[in-house]
């Protein structure tokens, strides 16, 4: 009787185990010359509230055989932030805002992409009122795979562009 | 008799299309305002980083930039586009140092956008953006090429039902990455070039 009960607990504790310790690869990637290829577009609705729209953010990612990662952006103003660097704020827009990583593996392409859920931006301004990205930050994004019905979230991951040195910062990928 | 009857008839139906058409058009003119701005810079210039080698490459070029947009009363699309044509010549190496005699290379570039909104702003929506660059060098030097599509739609309940990123990257004769040589020359693909010396 005894010895049953230590076997049902101990075959309880590997399943229990084993439920926590689902594996969770972790992705460090190192962004290099990041610049806004597309500056993005603003559009003002009837309240005043100015929005940006398509915003394409192009780099290189460090330490890997070639790879390029882009941002696609679309964010709301919320203001000038320094008025003597003119740099203003914006919100991200969601799900219209998203990121990808491409690497080349031998002949073929590899992309990792998904949806940035939130987050900030600052940018500057152009004289044609358009705005380049400056830097954005995200503790909210969504890695998708697969396409429409058979789409899935893989992960999810944080991005710190641009704050410390222009064009350049850390995408971090948490698959699951 | 029958045939006059016919032809009137026929008329009359004819009279009806031609009118009905009329007041549709004049509907939708009513309520739709589309709106083309496009500007050419001529002596656009900038820099721009081969992702392939590292290098930094300053152009000169034009720039078109079309942007349209749409708006029927209830729903506002926009369409931008951005165009470079350019050539330019290699200023900063791969390991950043100035170059004075830089290699010379082809710069091409066309982002295109298309955004819905609605009026005000509710869902669905529907976004895409469309990338294609090209750095072509003269001769043997490294050609760097990538395209980037991204194509997402909300329905009305505001859930995401559509997300498709494809993108493509491709280098081409990569002599130098990221400020290391590579010791394959002249062939196409060559894309693991970080060596241990």
């Amino acid at each position: 009787m005894m010895k049953k009960a230590v076997i049902a607990l101990s075959l309880l504790m590997i399943l229990a185990t084993a439920g926590g310790a689902s594996a969770q690869t972790v992705r460090n990637l190192s962004l290099v010359n990041g610049d806004t290829i597309a500056p993005a577009r603003p559009v003002t609705d009837a309240a005043g509230t100015t929005t940006y729209y398509s915003a394409f953010v192009n780099g290189g990612v460090a330490g890997t055989t070639p790879g390029v990662f882009t941002l696609s952006l679309a964010f709301r103003d919320t203001g000038l932030l320094d008025p003597l660097g003119g740099v203003y704020g914006g919100t991200i827009l969601a799900p219209n805002s998203s990121f990808s990583v491409t690497e080349t593996s031998g002949r073929k392409s590899q992309t990792t992409s998904g949806t940035i859920d939130a987050g900030f931006v600052t940018y500057r301004l152009n004289p044609d009122g358009s705005a380049d990205v400056i830097s954005v930050t995200s503790g909210s994004m969504t890695i998708w795979q697969g396409k429409n019905k058979s789409r899935r979230v893989a992960g999810n991951g944080t991005l710190d562009y641009g704050t410390a040195a222009p064009g350049a910062g850390t995408l971090t990928l948490y698959f699951q | 008799m029958l045939k006059t009857h016919r032809h009137t008839h026929g008329r009359r139906s004819v009279l009806v299309t031609f009118a009905l058409l009329a007041a549709a058009l004049l509907l939708t003119a009513g309520r739709a305002q589309a709106q083309v701005v496009r500007t050419v810079d001529k002596t656009f210039t900038d820099t721009l980083i081969n992702q392939c080698t590292g290098e930094t490459i300053a152009f000169t070029g034009t720039m078109t930039t079309t942007s349209s947009t749409h708006d029927n009363g209830w729903r506002t699309n926009f369409r931008f586009t951005t165009d470079v044509k350019a050539k330019g010549v290699v200023t900063i190496d791969a390991f950043g140092q100035p170059v004075t005699y830089g290699a010379s290379y082809k710069v091409q570039t066309r982002v295109q956008s298309v955004n819905d909104q609605l009026d005000p702003v509710t869902y669905p929506f529907t976004q895409s953006q469309a990338v294609d660059m090209k750095l072509v060098g003269t001769g043997s030097e490294n050609n760097f090429f990538f395209r980037f599509n991204v194509r997402l739609q909300i329905n009305a309940n505001g859930d995401l039902t559509v997300f498709k990123e494809t993108a493509d990257l491709r280098c081409e004769n990569t002599l130098i990455f990221n400020g290391t040589i590579s010791p394959i020359l002249k062939t196409p693909y060559i894309i693991q070039p970080v060596l241990d010396y």
